[in-house]
């Protein structure tokens, strides 16, 4: 008798295991590939046909809800939150209140339901932000905001996760904090600034009494059109480069130091240390301080 | 009689483990499949079925490899067997 004979126990068994076997590799590709959110509601050729279908089942194609949100008068300062949503604040000197434009974004309609906008006023601080209901389904959905302020704001303080941050146009002098995690940040005209961002390049231009900006791998760039009389002004980054234009009125203690990068300033520095890619000096009086640090990328100081 | 019962014993053994791993692949390619079609009539957009098609397949597939491939006492026979004849010598 042939011991190696096949039953079909055994055949059936082996076909099962290879169809498992298809059905496990299948799965990992389509997680790979970053197939579990299919905009169309469609998997591999699977459709319901439109009758089945109907609002309540929640199925079908990406949704977008665009509302202008009304904000109550009175707001001088503003407080933005989203995740992966984009905040872009445009200022507008013939507008007479604060116009907060949403866009909401869904992969489908039942995850739209599940994420909202939030608006509150606290005194004189206008707070919009971006709610999801609680859950692990709820949280595909996304909110941007377009906002136009007036003049006389004070403070704009806008922070999100994956979206990038914009503001333009403001009239100078408004202070801005502005955070993301892997969104860019653009600014025009800041005030003091504050602003952060993790692998997000940084593009600025202030004038303030006290300017920091940091990243880990994003590049910081822009114009320090002044600083004020005992003003700071720090610079921080890991990985990426720092090119600073300021004018030629800085008068700072100035220190640059970077572990492998290199290290440059266009300004007449008195050099009170030079040492490998650390310079330290005083350029005019030192009435205020310049500092920037990275770890690898270059530092360069330049005169508009 | 004892070598006989020993047998049986054994070939009953892989064959309770050979029913028991169809019995398995066969619920797990129902229930996937019911969970794809609940999914895509009702929350079309999030594939969430393919994370338990992925987790219980590993399962699946253990199963199946220790059922066809690894049987009990399978691999250490054939190498007591190759120890036996390395003992014994050329003959």
């Amino acid at each position: 008798m042939d011991r190696n004979r096949l039953g079909p126990l055994d055949i059936l068994g082996i076909t099962l295991g290879v169809i498992v076997i298809l059905v496990v590799l299948g799965s990992i590709v389509m997680i790979a590939r970053g197939r579990l959110i299919d905009p169309q509601g469609a998997f591999l050729g699977f459709r319901v046909p439109r009758d089945w279908q109907g609002d309540a089942m929640g199925f079908g194609s990406p949704v977008r809800e665009e509302k202008d949100e009304t904000v109550p008068a009175g707001a001088t300062e503003i407080e933005l939150r989203t995740v992966a949503g984009a905040i872009d604040v445009r200022g507008d000197p013939t507008a007479s209140t604060v116009r907060l434009h949403s866009v909401r974004t869904a992969p489908f309609r039942r995850a739209m339901d599940e994420v909202q906008v939030d608006i509150r006023q606290e005194g004189g601080r206008l707070i919009a932000e971006e709610k999801h209901a609680p859950g692990f389904m709820n949280r595909t959905g996304t909110v941007s905001f377009q906002l136009v302020v007036p003049r006389g704001m004070k403070e704009i303080d806008a922070h999100s996760v994956s979206g990038s941050i914009t503001v333009q146009g403001v009239e100078p002098g408004v202070t801005q904090n502005l955070s993301t995690i892997s969104g860019g940040i653009a600014t025009d005209r800041a005030g003091d600034l504050d602003a952060s961002s993790t692998s997000g390049s940084i593009h600025f231009r202030c004038a303030g009494a006290t300017v920091s900006i940091r990243t880990v791998s994003g590049s910081i760039s822009g114009d320090l059109d002044s600083l004020a009389t005992g003003g700071s002004a720090h610079f921080g980054s890991v990985s990426g480069s720092i090119s600073v234009d300021a004018s030629s009125g800085l008068d700072a203690e100035l220190s640059l130091h970077s572990l492998s990068g290199r290290v440059s300033c266009d300004f007449p520095v008195t050099i009170t240390e030079q040492k490998g890619n650390r310079l330290s000096g005083r350029i005019g009086k030192g009435s205020a301080t310049v500092d920037a640090g990275t770890v690898s990328g270059s530092i360069s100081i330049s005169r508009m | 009689m004892s070598d006989m019962n020993e047998k049986m014993r054994l070939a009953r053994k892989i064959a309770e483990r050979k029913v028991a791993f169809i019995r398995h692949a066969i619920s797990y390619l129902v229930v996937i499949a019911g969970l794809a079609v609940v999914n895509n009539l009702t929350y079309g957009g999030y594939q969430w079925w393919l994370w338990v098609a992925f987790g219980w397949g590993i399962g699946v597939v253990s199963h199946f490899l220790s059922a066809f491939l690894y049987q009990s006492g399978a691999l250490v026979d054939r190498l007591a067997q190759h120890e036996l004849e390395k003992m014994n010598g050329p003959k």
